[in-house]
């Protein structure tokens, strides 16, 4: 070992020069990356894969091989239909009300007031907390009978008048006053959108407002010297400038939003009848508590090529929003 | 900012909007100060703390105007959360 000390001269040695070789030092310093991701995406995505041919249980990690079967027993299921139903409904829905909000509030947020950073620290707050426990918080101000949102609605004599407005628009005819929002599968259905798109506003917010920052003042100026106001404004020179910041904020939402387990699994369990599951709760019963191991595997793997063909269109656009 | 209109309009948007992102954040911080028997008790205001001890009618405005019918929800919510508690 000494005599090796000793021997050893700064500009001396192979493995000296394998490491100054740009081939080998980033293969090697990208290599703990790779490794990690390979063990903790690519081995339970590989086995869930696998698990999706078997016919395994609960308890084992084989299983005798079946084929497709589990995936046309789960495409019959009238259950699963409806979670691939429910999860279009929410993804949809929720980044709808995010994409408008966002819009709106962000720009509204990068103008001068007093207060704007405890406003913006408001804003930010439901992005910042764990949504298991913003979610629980949900549950009791949507509870069925403590609801802070029926008290609120009764005290302002609206209780009815909602009830009536969500008859007379079809969406939950027979509904009663104090009003059940986890309760009923519309209404269900509504509260669990609303607490996506109130989840997922903040994150929008902020990367609206990044993207706004990056657009750079001379633009405004040149607009503004151009003589473009008003709508014609905000079509020719805001919203094609946004827009690729705009989407890649969208897809990270429909990313969020469709894989989301939480807020399903605390707000309703998929309930009431199964009426709220999305592909994740209803591959969580199905695979773990129903026990049936590969027809669990099967169900979440439906949402493989959803969330490839949004993860390709993010990555494009994230390129093209970092070149403008 | 060029004119207290604008500024008034910013307000009217930013406002409400701060509102409902960070209620569930007030209602957890007053939540977590009451007692469950404020909480259980339909009639008390979910939004700020009630104290029980003052009396037995109760401190917020909507139960002191109807203490009767107050105090009897209140001992029938009792009742029933000991009940399945």
């Amino acid at each position: 070992m000494e005599a090796r000390a000793a021997r050893w001269k700064p500009a001396g040695g192979r493995w000296r020069h394998a490491l100054e070789s740009r081939r080998v030092l980033a293969l090697l310093l990208i290599a703990p990356a790779v490794v990690f991701m390979a063990l903790v995406v690519g081995v339970p995505f590989l086995w869930a894969i696998y698990l999706s041919f078997t016919d395994a249980v609960g308890g084992s990690l084989t299983g005798n091989w079946v084929g497709f079967d589990n995936f046309t027993s789960a495409v019959r299921d009238d259950n699963f239909r409806r979670a691939v139903r429910n999860t279009l409904i929410f993804t949809l829905a929720s980044q709808a009300i995010v994409l408008v909000g966002a819009a709106v509030l962000s720009n509204f947020l990068v103008k001068d007031f007093r207060g704007k950073w405890f406003v913006r620290f408001l804003v930010v707050l439901p992005w910042a907390t764990p949504v298991v426990l913003s979610t629980i918080g949900w549950l009791w101000l949507l509870d069925s009978l403590y609801s802070v949102v029926n008290w609120t609605l009764a005290r302002l004599h609206l209780d009815h008048a909602l009830v009536w407005f969500l008859g007379a628009v079809h969406l939950e005819e027979g509904a009663q006053v104090p009003l059940q929002w986890l309760g009923r599968p519309n209404l269900a259905l509504v509260a669990i959108t609303l607490v996506h798109a109130w989840r997922i506003l903040p994150f929008a917010v902020v990367i609206f407002i990044a993207g706004r920052a990056s657009i750079p003042n001379e633009v405004e100026d040149a607009s503004k010297i151009d003589g473009a106001t008003g709508i014609k404004k905000l079509w020719y020179v805001d919203i094609p400038l946004q827009l690729p910041i705009a989407l890649v904020a969208v897809l990270f939402g429909i990313v969020f939003t469709a894989v989301d387990f939480a807020v399903v699994y605390i707000l309703t369990r998929g309930g009431p009848f199964n009426s709220t599951q999305v592909l994740p709760t209803w591959a969580y019963f199905v695979g773990i508590d129903g026990g049936s191991l590969g027809a669990g595997a099967a169900i979440s793997l439906f949402l493989f090529p959803l969330l490839v063909v949004v993860t390709v269109g993010m990555l494009f656009f994230a390129r093209r929003a970092q070149v403008t | 900012m060029r004119s207290w209109r604008e500024k008034g309009l910013t307000y009217a948007v930013v406002v409400p909007f701060a509102i409902v992102l960070a209620f569930p954040f007030y209602f957890a911080l007053v939540t977590m100060f009451k007692t469950n028997l404020d909480l259980a008790n339909v009639e008390h205001s979910p939004y700020t703390y009630n104290d029980l001890r003052a009396g037995s009618t109760g401190t917020s405005g909507t139960t002191r105007r109807r203490s009767t019918s107050a105090s009897c929800s209140r001992t029938r919510t009792t009742r029933r959360g000991s009940s399945t508690r």
